[in-house]
């Protein structure tokens, strides 16, 4: 165990730590304008391994034309060299450094480091955002991801005894990667107790559209007269519109019925099983504040003859047990509450939304290391204060030391 | 093991096991969550066709589309949209249009909508009761209430106004449904299509109604 503890603990681990980081940060920046900013985030910092480096894209984000270029690589993804020089700065940095005075600025400026790695792992495993959008004059709780999509089951008929909905949630990650290859589809099964069906989720595609079947006797994957036809990624990952085929196996009687869930979709998919009635819906994850929020005034203030904004407000009321608060929101004075903090996002006017009121987008931000990264730079600011405060000391003693014995040699 | 060796070991293989989330073939649905209040309710038993927006059309020309019109001689159609049930055009050029759309609800009001139209040309928004002296049209069996405006037409998104524009609206109000139908263009190209504006409103129905009678 000791070599593995020398190795972990080792400048040498540290070095090459931070050169993969180098290089992601520099391919990861380089990928960005082609991949987007969600999609080379994933790749590159919440990945345990790297599979892949896309040279093309970097190169064209250089300005050097160059067609399709992918250097195929094994590394450690983001995720892990994070985790690894987290243990590493534990490890060499904090219980291995030798404990002295001396060294105490150092020993804080590490265990800061180690803070900010801690906040950044709790700000991804945590983290929660999407957008919450009102109308002038509307009151609404829930907030929209970007990002990441469910599958949700609501038993709609007969409705919940106490009248409170509810849906039973799949999340992307269990059926993201259930993209077909050109040879074969891919599938898998969910199932609950609380359902009289088993569902199995097919075929995924990150971006589509839905299209009737001309030809329903094709050997393409149709239901109810339509198929999903897979369309190139967009570059922002929150403008794709991902759909997946569904089918529902009656677990009494055996029969199946198919249909696509589609994000765009104008409707859920109605279905009836052992007398009841349930919708099924590819939807954005959502989120339910533990306040309400009226818009009462929707400001949008521009530059004279421009469109560019000079000020955006909105001024709304917090409700929460009945209890009302007026509050401004700005765009730099955010309103955080309850654990969340609203942030001034857009602002729709009536025109652009045919509608008779404007709208505002809030982005909804619940992060429980919020702060963390900023006390973690003060604190490595104080440990790095300390330890050059010493450092000075030591060489202004050092250098009167220097010259009090050339006066007395003198 | 030493101290340090037992915490590098733990640390490592928490690091492995925090990031490991294990995805079978079959999976039991764990997570619930409670809907908003806000959350919409449901629209049940939508066709596919409408559930993707299929708006191809059959051989016999307006396929399954909600409503019956007769395009007048001289205009064109567009593809509808959800915006636009019916999107038409006329002029020379194209340049006058004539769409309806339709809203949920009350959609904000016959005179914020009706105001909202006059601002568009430019013009002062007119008080509630202005609003309720406005002329009526018959239109699908109710009466309309029926806005004819001059000035210069600034469209949602225009940064320039188009000059010397009128516009004809017709805004019916029902319980579930708020009906709109504006025709735009400049001035005299739209006085000269004021009588295909008529047969054309005068043709609108409702497929299920047509179907029946």
């Amino acid at each position: 165990m000791k070599p593995l503890f020398s190795f972990l603990s080792s400048f040498g681990l540290a070095t090459a730590l931070l050169v993969l980081l180098l290089i992601y940060t520099t391919f990861g920046t380089l990928e960005q304008p082609e991949y987007g900013l969600y999609a080379t985030q994933v790749k590159y910092f919440e990945s345990i391994w790297l599979t892949s480096i896309d040279l093309g894209a970097s190169l064209r984000a250089l300005n050097f034309p160059c067609g399709d270029l992918k250097l195929p690589v094994l590394l450690p993804g983001g995720y892990t060299v994070m985790a690894l020089f987290c243990l590493n700065i534990v490890l060499g940095g904090i219980i291995k450094i030798r404990k002295s005075p001396r060294t105490i600025g150092v020993i804080i400026s590490h265990f800061s480091m180690v803070f900010m790695i801690v906040a950044g792992g709790v700000s991804m495993h945590s983290k929660i955002e999407g957008n919450l959008s009102v109308m002038e004059g509307q009151t609404d709780d829930q907030f929209f991801s970007l990002d990441l999509r469910d599958v949700e089951i609501e038993q709609v008929d007969p409705k919940p005894a106490d009248g409170k909905r509810s849906v039973m949630v799949i999340p992307d990650k269990h059926f993201a990667d259930l993209i077909p290859d050109a040879n074969e589809g891919r599938a898998r099964t969910f199932t609950s107790k609380d359902l009289p069906f088993e569902l199995t989720l097919s075929n995924y595609a990150l971006n589509s559209q839905v299209k009737r079947a001309e030809d329903p006797a094709s050997q393409r994957d149709v239901a109810d007269g339509y198929y999903i036809q897979p369309m190139p990624p967009e570059t922002e990952h929150g403008q794709n519109m991902p759909a997946i085929y569904a089918t529902v196996k009656d677990l009494k009687t055996g029969t199946e019925s198919k249909g696509i869930l589609w994000l765009r979709a104008a409707a859920p998919w109605t279905i009836k099983v052992d007398g009841k009635t349930y919708t099924l819906d590819l939807v954005r994850r959502s989120w339910v504040l533990p306040y309400e929020v009226k818009l009462d005034q929707a400001i949008r203030e521009f530059h004279p003859g421009t469109q560019r904004p000079r000020r955006f407000a909105s001024i709304v009321t917090q409700i929460q047990d009945s209890r009302e608060e007026r509050k401004e929101i700005t765009m730099n004075e955010p309103l955080r509450s309850g654990g969340y903090t609203l942030f001034q996002h857009q602002m729709m006017s009536a025109e652009e939304l045919q509608r008779t009121g404007n709208a505002s987008v809030f982005q909804v931000v619940s992060n429980p290391s919020d702060q963390w990264p900023l006390w973690s730079c003060v604190a490595v600011g104080i440990g790095l204060l300390i330890h050059f405060i010493a450092m000075l000391g030591r060489h202004i003693g050092r250098n009167s030391a220097k010259r009090a014995a050339s006066a007395a040699a003198a | 093991m030493t101290t340090p060796s037992k915490l590098a070991f733990l640390l490592a293989t928490s690091c492995l096991v925090v990031s490991c989330d294990r995805v079978t073939e079959r999976m039991d649905i764990t997570e619930t969550r409670p809907l908003s209040k806000h959350a919409r309710e449901p629209q049940l038993d939508i066709p596919s066709k409408v559930r993707f927006y299929d708006d191809t059309r059959d051989e016999a020309g307006k396929g399954e589309h909600p409503l019956v019109w007769a395009t007048p001689a001289g205009w064109t159609e567009g593809t509808p949209s959800q915006m636009r049930l019916i999107d038409l055009k006329f002029g020379p050029n194209q340049e006058g249009e004539c769409y309806l759309s339709a809203l949920p609800g009350p959609a904000g009001g016959v005179a914020a909508n009706l105001n909202r139209w006059r601002n568009q040309l430019g013009l002062e928004s007119l008080p509630e009761a202005d609003i309720e002296k406005l002329p009526r049209k018959p239109f699908m069996g109710e009466n309309a209430y029926y806005l004819v405006a001059d000035g210069d037409y600034r469209n949602v998104g225009q940064e320039e106004a188009a000059k010397e524009y009128r516009l004809v609206g017709l805004l019916q109000e029902a319980p579930e449904l708020t009906l709109f139908v504006k025709m735009t263009g400049p001035r005299a190209l739209v006085e000269a299509n004021m009588a295909s504006f008529e047969s054309f409103i005068a043709s609108i129905g409702f497929r299920n109604r047509a179907a029946q009678q």
